[in-house]
């Protein structure tokens, strides 16, 4: 399955460009009503205040703030796949190269405008640089998250220009396009070549560098924050970076999953495979950060951040926690084992079905309460919550495991969930400090995003979109490579004698199915 | 061709600037006075505070009332034709019970807050150290005659040794 | 040069709100309305909160007029990215400059004792109120960060008021609104620095504590705390 699969994605370099692709104008329509709509709520919000927002006292950052974390996020964890490429010569992941650094473009605008929308002013934010504040974490996330901008920019640039080069002369009628886009560089020579790769060393280098910084620096806007227990904590800043690794390369793997099903490009199964092997590492060292936080919250007992953590697991958006928890760290960590390790279905309902007594038992024996008792009520007893909880999951493995819809689907659907699980650990990270903890007896107000801030939000995601499809239909999506040329067709019809064989005629040894080792010693 | 473009970004961003920045303070048009008043006339008779009676009390000067001219004006006492024919409008004003409607120049913001008193009654300083030669004009301006920016206040205050904290005058 | 402070008897406050209502009135405050409380928008520059203790036959309410602590080092002032807050030196009052706030929000976020106020809409208020704004108090623009500035506007006035007079400030000439109509004369505001100054006496005293004093903003609003009552009980 996965011959074919590479076959079917052993595409033209350039298949993608300025190609008439009636999906992506379908595509674009809906996305340009709600960017054009946002824009109309943004200048509703900038004329009548911010009380178009759900925002109120106490929870004065809400959805706005959550979307940028997480697009810096997504963000810079794009640039740290990219810079695995450039930097450190990791040769495998040239394919998604730019994929990757197209994703942190577009994410970075998003997280730019997320910033400038929940700014009021935006006619006095030169103020920031003339009246700065050296010790203001928002100014050196500014300068940062600008500084990022151009260093992606630039890497872009000079990691397509040589394509762009060539385009010149494949698609002649559009030169000028793509002579501007290249801003009027035309050298092609291996020389030149080298340089652009020496150059895209350093960009990478660099990139990298301003990716943390950036992330850091977002993350010490909340962590520098004394005043908001939950926030207030060291661990904000790697927390973050793995994070951003984390929901930069699943949402990668999403796109690339996305892109190979409906654009036909040249990335290989394999690519796909090794990407997901990396997230889940990174998923563990995530939740290996979430539990050293939870630790020593729950050790400690401190009582404002227990406050705190009390809202953000039993409060009005405790399904973000568990969401994140249950489908964002562990579902996919399990979908990830059966699919890359081989494991058939049969053996996943056996292994489970095996577990379900013992996850009941324990439940039973701590005594445990009825999950998501605000929902399903309390009345029957704990572990049969539990139990239920464990069949429901059961079974949705059951329905992502299935072999039919390939590879890199099933992965497809785990990364999604790990993008998922991150938009909600940035809600559970920003909102539950502001709306759970309190000096003040205030009365309790919450916060819920309203209508029109929604609208934004959707608006500033149809933006990145928009981006995005942008340069699927101007920029070649995969990095050609000059060592390793697309295999010319050769003419075959005056050529006497032995027929030519190309490296394509050449079938590789079809092997057998990687089969599970238990298939083998079954018997006769 | 790439230059052009950046070319073209780069006017329309100064566009943007000028339009929305510099055009603006060129554009408003004198405002109408309700007459021709010397200011040197008047000084050449009487004090800033004859006319500008709260100048030494409040924060707001204030502009002179119709009672305030009348004061001393009593009749047509000009000499010359075209002075005369300014000084018929006070009569004029009286007959028809109106306040002169001279037309201020708001030139603080909003949220700077001036004390005429301050200055001019407790720190002891000249009317003209601010208002410069107003008190030698011939007529009245139509558009704001200076502008007072935050720096040429900041230098003053530096100079004077006087509060430069900023809820002095922002509040 | 002075350090206004502010003492607040709690034994003395009966929970009248005269002081929330006079802050309101000097300091243009926009009314609130049931729908902004219920949306938690309502601006107070000085509330007053009542604390719950205890369940029904033992159950009391103490009463805390809770405003600006006006902190020493204030978490607002050192993230604020463009100074639209910061701690005056000449009278450690912690001010906010309306046209220089860019309403990031961040300094509301970063205040412990969440006493920063945000502007929602454009500040309305009922047609026959306009015409009682205070003229010495801007009426913020929608947008903004507002908070207590320990009524600055009053000490400019004490100062031109003094210096007409040729004499030097003292303990009582600069009066905050809240201070000022307190019937029980719980609130006590003057120089901290002054050993003359009444407030200075009163933030020595034992009773004497501040609002999270552990989170080290060391503030500048001291509260006394109730002693009778509980000593009686105790007995």
């Amino acid at each position: 399955m996965s011959n074919a699969n590479d076959e079917r994605f052993n595409a033209d370099w350039f298949a993608n460009v300025l190609r008439r692709d009636t999906r992506l104008l379908v595509a674009a329509v809906p996305l340009v009503i709600l960017v054009l709509s946002a824009g109309f709520v943004y200048w509703r919000q900038f004329t009548t205040g911010m009380g178009v927002t759900g925002l109120n006292r106490p929870s004065y950052w809400g959805l706005y703030i959550v979307n940028c974390v997480f697009f810096v996020g997504v963000s810079a964890g794009g640039i740290l796949i990219a810079s695995l490429v450039h930097a450190l010569g990791v040769k495998q992941f040239r394919s998604v190269a730019r994929i990757a650094e197209l994703m942190a473009i577009s994410c970075v605008v998003m997280a730019v405008t997320s910033l400038f929308v929940n700014l009021c002013w935006p006619q006095r934010m030169h103020f920031i640089l003339l009246y700065a504040n050296v010790s203001s974490p928002i100014l050196w996330d500014m300068l940062n998250v600008s500084l990022y901008f151009f260093i992606s920019l630039a890497y872009g640039y000079f990691g397509t220009r040589s394509d762009l080069v060539r385009l010149m002369s494949i698609k002649p009628r559009h030169a000028w396009l793509f002579r501007l886009m290249a801003l009027g560089y035309t050298d092609v020579s291996p020389k030149a070549l080298k340089r652009d790769d020496i150059i895209l060393r350093v960009m990478a280098v660099a990139g990298l560098l301003a990716a943390v910084g950036m992330h850091s620096v977002t993350a010490w806007i909340l962590g520098l924050t004394k005043a908001r227990p939950g926030w207030f904590s060291a661990i904000m800043a790697p927390l973050f970076i793995v994070s951003a690794a984390v929901s930069g390369l699943a949402l990668l793997i999403v796109s690339v999953v996305l892109i190979r099903r409906y654009l036909r490009v040249r990335i290989k199964d394999e690519v796909i495979r090794r990407l997901a092997q990396i997230l889940t590492f990174l998923v563990l060292a995530l939740g290996y950060f979430l539990f050293a936080e939870m630790l020593t919250v729950f050790y400690g007992k401190e009582p404002a951040v227990l406050e705190v953590f009390e809202t953000m697991m039993h409060g009005r958006y405790a399904v973000f926690f568990w969401g994140h928890l249950l489908l964002g760290l562990i579902f996919p960590l399990l979908l990830f084992g059966v699919v890359l390790a081989g494991i058939p279905r049969r053996w996943v309902i056996i292994g489970g079905l095996t577990l379900l007594p013992i996850v009941a038992g324990i439940a039973f024996v701590f005594g445990l309460a009825m999950p998501f008792a605000k929902v399903v009520g309390d009345a029957l007893p704990g572990w049969v919550g539990y139990a239920a909880v464990w069949i429901v999951g059961l079974a949705l493995l059951q329905a992502c495991a299935n072999e039919r819809l390939g590879e890199d689907t099933r992965l497809g659907i785990a990364a999604g969930l790990v993008v998922l699980g991150i938009f909600a650990e940035r809600w559970n990270i920003v909102l539950p400090s502001l709306m759970g903890h309190s000096a003040l007896p205030l009365p309790g107000v919450s916060y819920a995003p309203s209508g029109l801030e929604l609208l934004l939000v959707a608006g500033i995601y149809a933006m990145g979109a928009l981006v995005f499809i942008v340069a699927v239909y101007l920029l070649p999506l995969v990095e050609s490579e000059e060592d390793e040329p697309p295999p010319p067709v050769p003419d075959r019809s005056g050529i006497e004698g032995p027929r030519w064989t190309t490296i394509e005629d050449i079938k590789p040894p079809r092997w057998p199915e990687i089969k599970p080792r238990w298939t083998e010693i079954k018997g006769p | 061709m790439g230059r052009a473009v950046f070319l073209l970004i780069a006017v329309a961003f100064l566009g943007a600037f000028l339009y929305l920045n510099v055009l603006p303070r060129f554009s408003p048009q004198p405002r109408a006075q309700p007459m021709r008043f010397s200011h040197k006339a008047h000084f050449e008779e009487s004090t800033c505070e004859g006319c500008h009676v709260y100048v030494m009390e409040h924060g707001a000067a204030g502009t002179p009332t119709l009672e305030n001219c009348l004061d001393c004006h009593d009749g047509l006492q000009s000499e010359k034709a075209e002075d005369q024919k300014e000084e018929e409008k006070l009569v004029v004003y009286e007959e028809e019970e109106r306040e002169i409607p001279w037309a201020p120049f708001p030139r603080l913001a909003s949220h700077v807050f001036f004390s005429h008193r301050r200055h001019a009654a407790v720190s002891e300083i000249e009317c003209a150290t601010c208002h410069e030669d107003i008190a030698e004009s011939l007529t009245l301006p139509g558009n704001p005659p200076y502008e007072f920016t935050m720096k040429w206040c900041l230098a003053c205050h530096e100079e004077q040794e006087a509060s430069t904290d900023c809820v002095a005058c922002h509040r | 040069m002075p350090r206004y402070g502010m003492v607040i008897d709690l034994d003395r406050c009966t929970g009248c709100q005269a002081c929330a209502v006079a802050c309101k009135v000097e300091n243009n405050v926009p009314f609130s309305s049931p729908e902004l409380a219920l949306e938690g928008r309502t601006i107070a520059w000085m509330q007053v909160l009542p604390f719950y203790e205890g369940e029904f036959p033992e159950a009391r309410t103490r009463f805390m007029p809770a405003l600006c602590n006006h902190c020493e080092i204030p978490p607002c002032v050192t993230i604020c990215p463009t100074s639209a807050t910061y701690l005056s030196e000449e009278t450690g009052i912690v001010a906010q400059i309306y046209p220089r706030c860019i309403g990031c929000r961040y300094c509301a976020v970063a205040c412990p004792y969440t006493v920063k106020f945000f502007n929602w809409f454009k500040p309305k208020w009922p047609e026959p109120m306009v015409a009682g704004l205070n003229p010495d108090v801007s009426v913020r623009p929608k947008s903004v960060i507002e908070k207590c500035t320990f009524c600055s506007h009053r000490v400019v006035k004490a100062r031109e008021r003094a210096d007409g007079e040729k004499r030097k400030l003292k303990d009582g000439d600069y009066q905050t609104a809240c201070q000022e109509v307190c019937p029980a004369k719980a609130i006590t505001f003057g120089d901290l620095d002054d050993p003359e100054s009444r407030v200075a006496a009163l933030s020595k005293s034992p009773r004497a504590f501040r609002f999270g004093e552990d989170l080290g903003t060391e503030p500048k609003v001291y509260y006394l705390r109730e002693g009778e009552w509980d000593v009686e009980r105790e007995r």
